[in-house]
């Protein structure tokens, strides 16, 4: 009986404990901050690509690294948008938790996006594959930031 | 014999295109439809957050003299456009007058519109004509307390004796910025009242956060044409983002579909003002 209490009020201490790191990272700017620099990264990868297959470097064998690293935070966007954290100075929309269902769709057409531009590049035609990186950004940047990005100011 | 026959087939196909002539003009809807694109009429006139009928309106635009509804553009007989003629088509494009003589706000682009040709608003009309119909009814705006139809025509003739009218010189670049795509709208500052700087156009509108687009260092001198041309084929902005908010929706909705011709008169003209 004894370590039942104790099992319990274990468990319940962990939860309490769980519960509170959560909100005090979602009070936080550093949570806004991170996600800020993820979409920053994206950016990155996104811009060296591109100089990548307009032959503006010399370094096409850094495409297959960015393709990977823009795959994987592709990946990681609809975690950055978790219930409750829509506070801070952010340009996202209300309309990212007011319509969770919808920016989820826009992330998943993103996604979708990639996976057409990675087959086209895998193809090694670096003229289709810039082709297919302008409707990439159009279908997944494009669309997201469409209804989901407030403007600059 | 021959040439009776001839005349016969003549006189058939002769019927036959005044048939046509009373039923939908396919050229004319064909043709409506890029206008229809290039004005950019889907984006207000749709309220796409709340998955609304396409042109059924609803769509809430906040602006600081209250909150607008756009109207249904549907060819419905009750609640849309459906029972109105080519004049009251030209005439609330043109005018900023719907048809039983209430003015409307400017913010439906009548001042831009205005220069448009009697043959395009025609042909957008023939395509919003052929658009399925919905029986959405419009939702009245909410404004200010001072905004009303008496406030809104004293601003009408204000606006006409003392700002200069939206530009048009005559090139398709400028029919295409200044007149369909109706860019002074965001992108030119107002006054305190609404009424657009034209000393100031394409200048940017803080209160909007519409960047300046003139050819100037401030606004887009330094762009190359082809960094033009991906934005507005593909959303693309210099630095890597991509435009968002309502220039998201002009870039989908309008310039992606512009044809080459067009896209390069745009870039021609906005870089040379």
């Amino acid at each position: 009986m004894k370590n039942s209490i104790s099992l319990l009020l274990g468990l319940y201490l962990a939860t309490a404990i769980n519960l509170h790191v959560q909100a005090k990272d979602y009070e936080s700017e550093d949570f806004i901050e991170y996600r800020h620099e993820i979409m920053e990264a994206i950016k990155g990868h996104n811009k060296a690509i591109k100089a990548i297959l307009q032959e503006k470097v010399p370094y096409s064998d850094h495409l297959d690294m960015h393709m990977k690293s823009l795959e994987a935070l592709l990946g990681r966007v609809g975690e950055l948008f978790p219930e409750g954290s829509d506070f801070g100075e952010t340009k996202a929309k209300d309309a990212v938790w007011d319509n969770p269902e919808k920016f989820k769709q826009s992330v998943d057409k993103a996604q979708e996006a990639f996976a057409t531009f990675k087959a086209v590049v895998a193809k090694g035609d670096n003229r289709a594959s810039l082709d297919a990186f302008k409707q990439f950004g159009k279908g997944s940047c494009g669309n997201c930031h469409k209804s989901f990005k407030k403007k600059d100011d | 014999m021959l040439h009776l026959i001839v005349l016969l087939l003549f006189a058939f196909m002769s019927m036959g295109a005044s048939a046509d002539e009373n039923g939908p003009d396919r050229s004319a809807i064909e043709k409506g439809r890029y206008l229809f694109h290039a004005a950019n009429c889907y984006a207000c006139h749709t309220d796409v957050d709340k998955d609304g009928a396409p042109l059924a309106g609803g769509r809430q635009l906040d602006t600081e003299f209250g909150i607008f509804y756009s109207p249904n553009i549907t060819p419905d007989n009750e609640t849309g456009i459906g029972k109105w003629s080519d004049e009251d088509f030209i005439r609330a494009l043109t005018r900023g007058i719907a048809p039983d003589g209430r003015h409307y706000y400017p913010g439906f682009p009548y001042l831009s519109y205005r220069n448009m040709s009697r043959e395009d608003i025609l042909a957008i009309k023939a395509y919003l004509f052929s658009q399925p119909a919905s029986s959405r009814q419009n939702t009245p705006h909410r404004l200010e307390w001072y905004l009303s139809q008496f406030t809104l025509r004293i601003w009408k003739i204000l606006n006409d004796l003392v700002v200069k009218p939206v530009t048009f010189d005559g090139s398709r670049g400028s029919y295409l910025v200044d007149v369909l795509g109706h860019c002074n709208e965001c992108h030119t500052p107002r006054n305190v009242v609404g009424m657009l700087k034209m000393e100031n156009r394409l200048q940017g509108n803080e209160d909007l956060s519409a960047p300046n687009i003139s050819a100037s260092k401030d606004g887009i001198g330094d762009w190359r044409r082809q960094e033009l041309a991906d934005l507005f084929r593909y959303g693309e902005l210099p630095d890597g983002d991509y435009a968002a908010d309502h220039m998201g929706e002009v870039v989908d909705n309008s310039t992606s579909k512009w044809v080459d011709e067009d896209l390069d008169a745009v870039i021609e003209y906005l870089l040379a003002e």
